[in-house]
């Protein structure tokens, strides 16, 4: 669905603040249209199964403090994305650690051909289940910060911030990150014709409530 | 690795946009699923988009409604301190009003009303002493004659035509450096209540002081703002009602000679100050005294007609006027 003012960018994402704080609705259409799917992804990676009431929190949370906000598009997710980070951390603290279930081939199962290259499978996911697929291919650190890089669209040093690392670390982490998920996404494609598992059990996981 | 050797790559591609095209051969496969994942929403995801919004906007607006009302709010007084019209109703205490107005600022509030409240009971208290006491400022002391010339009493009530409220005050027609004069209006002093009450007052301990048949006398002082012995002093100087039994009285008090009407004497004194009596030693007595008192009302009124050709002012005679007709 998208907006009829087209993307939000940085050159209107001034106006669509201003009106915002004034409650008026199309600006808050504006950024649940480009903030709710990238937080529901996120939030389904980081807690799957309550991304829907912690997305709610969050949007709560947006309108209890926008007031007071001041900042760029940049900087507005950076915020947005720090609360939703908060909101999960607060969830899996109050739940439990829960049991990580593994993910198995699912992913790739359906390809209609052989001839199907793994790209053309990657096509074909949706946004939510691309981040499935990352966070099933990856520790839990490895997947989140790729999340916050991809769907906040945050810099190392933001992340950096968010995560409580250093941005060495980001920028170390997320190399090993990009390497790790190529290499198991090249063997699930290469793999999957001659019938071996796709994904390793050991390191996915996605936490279920 | 060392963070000389972090090769810039994964950096730049984020940065770049994950451009799969300019990604190297092995990592395209991972740069293409970043590039789906950060694909714009899908309308299952983007559902609850009404329902978000309208509840995004009344959240901004009960926000900034709750921050005009903390910014426009009355002091919450004091539960306790000032009845139960102090304490607030649960509308003034939403939960945004108390999401934006923290415990720590109600506190503060509720312990500054409490403070200033015993702060002006305790003044009130101080100046009511020391008024009794009379050792108020100059400034102070001359209140009185300003104050109690414009107060009304019952009589003014009773007897409007007595009134006359456009008449100028003796306060203006003071010249400067005058003596301030103190004008006193007391209750009207016949009624037979007031005599008996001011009688038992006089003799009455403190513990007994509390009794609720002397709350009109609390109420008669109050109107002439007077203490209550001022006040007694005052109705048991004036002449004793012809209907009530004779009884014998305090002597007068020096602090209320100034309210005193000049012209105004006890009919009956106790010199010794001995408790009343109810009897009445003879009739003879009694009907000498009541012609003694006829003939002292006669010439008071006679008196008192001369003062008000003068004066014009009819407020400093309530107490006098019409004493004889009821």
């Amino acid at each position: 669905m998208p907006s009829a003012r087209g993307p939000l960018d940085a050159t209107s994402f001034p106006d669509v603040l201003r009106a915002a704080k004034g409650g008026q609705e199309w600006a808050i259409e504006e950024l649940f249209i480009d903030l709710q799917p990238r937080l529901l992804r996120f939030l389904n990676g980081l807690e799957a199964g309550a991304a829907d009431d912690l997305a709610g929190e969050v949007w709560l949370a947006m309108a209890r403090g926008i007031g007071g906000f001041e900042g760029d598009l940049t900087g507005f997710r950076a915020w947005v994305f720090t609360i939703a980070r908060r909101r999960a951390v607060d969830y899996r603290r109050a739940a439990g650690r829960r049991p990580a279930v593994p993910v198995g081939t699912e992913f790739f199962s359906d390809r209609g051909a052989s001839s199907d290259t793994a790209a053309e499978v990657i096509e074909r996911l949706s946004g939510q289940g691309a981040i499935d697929l990352i966070t099933s291919s990856l520790p839990e650190e490895h997947a989140e910060l790729l999340m916050l890089r991809v769907l906040g669209g945050l810099d190392v040093l933001r992340v950096a911030e968010i995560m409580g690392r250093s941005p060495n670390w980001v920028r170390v982490t997320q190399h090993r990150a990009l390497r790790r998920l190529a290499v198991v996404l090249d063997s699930a494609a290469g793999d999957d014709n001659s019938g071996r598992r796709v994904i390793p059990q050991a390191e996915p996981a996605i936490s279920t409530p | 690795m060392t963070d000389d050797q972090i090769p810039p790559l994964a950096d730049g591609l984020f940065d770049g946009g994950l451009a799969a095209d300019v990604a190297p051969k092995g990592l395209r496969s991972a740069v293409s699923l970043l590039n789906v994942a950060g694909r714009p929403g899908s309308d299952a995801e983007l559902a609850s988009m009404a329902a978000r919004v309208r509840q995004f906007s009344a959240e901004i607006h009960a926000v900034s409604n709750a921050s005009t009302r903390v910014t426009r709010a009355t002091p919450v007084p004091a539960p306790g301190l000032l009845g139960d019209a102090g304490f607030c109703s649960e509308a003034s205490f939403s939960p945004a009003t108390l999401r934006s107005n923290p415990i720590f600022a109600t506190r503060v509030t509720r312990k500054a009303l409490t403070i200033v409240a015993i702060t002006m009971l305790a003044a009130g208290t101080a100046a009511a002493a020391a008024a009794a006491a009379g050792v108020l400022p100059v400034f102070y002391e001359d209140m009185p004659t300003a104050v109690v010339d414009n107060v009304p009493t019952i009589d003014d009530f009773i007897h409007p035509s007595n009134t006359a409220p456009s008449a100028p005050s003796t306060v203006d027609d003071r010249m400067p450096g005058e003596a301030p004069t103190i004008v006193v209006e007391v209750e009207p002093v016949d009624n037979p209540d007031f005599h008996g009450k001011c009688t038992s007052w006089m003799y009455v301990s403190a513990a007994e002081a509390i009794n609720p048949s002397f709350a009109p006398l609390f109420a008669a002082a109050d109107a002439a703002v007077l203490t209550i012995d001022e006040y007694c002093t005052t109705v048991l100087a004036a002449p004793v009602p012809a209907d009530e039994p004779l009884t014998a009285t305090k002597p007068a008090n020096d602090a209320a000679t100034d309210s005193k009407p000049a012209d105004v004497s006890p009919t009956v004194a106790n010199p010794a100050g001995d408790p009343p009596t109810a009897a009445q030693p003879t009739d003879e007595k009694s009907k000498d005294e009541k012609s003694k008192d006829e003939k002292s009302k006669d010439e008071k009124s006679k008196d008192e007609k001369s003062k008000d050709g003068e004066h014009g002012n009819g407020n400093h005679d309530h107490g006098k006027h019409g004493h004889g007709n009821r």
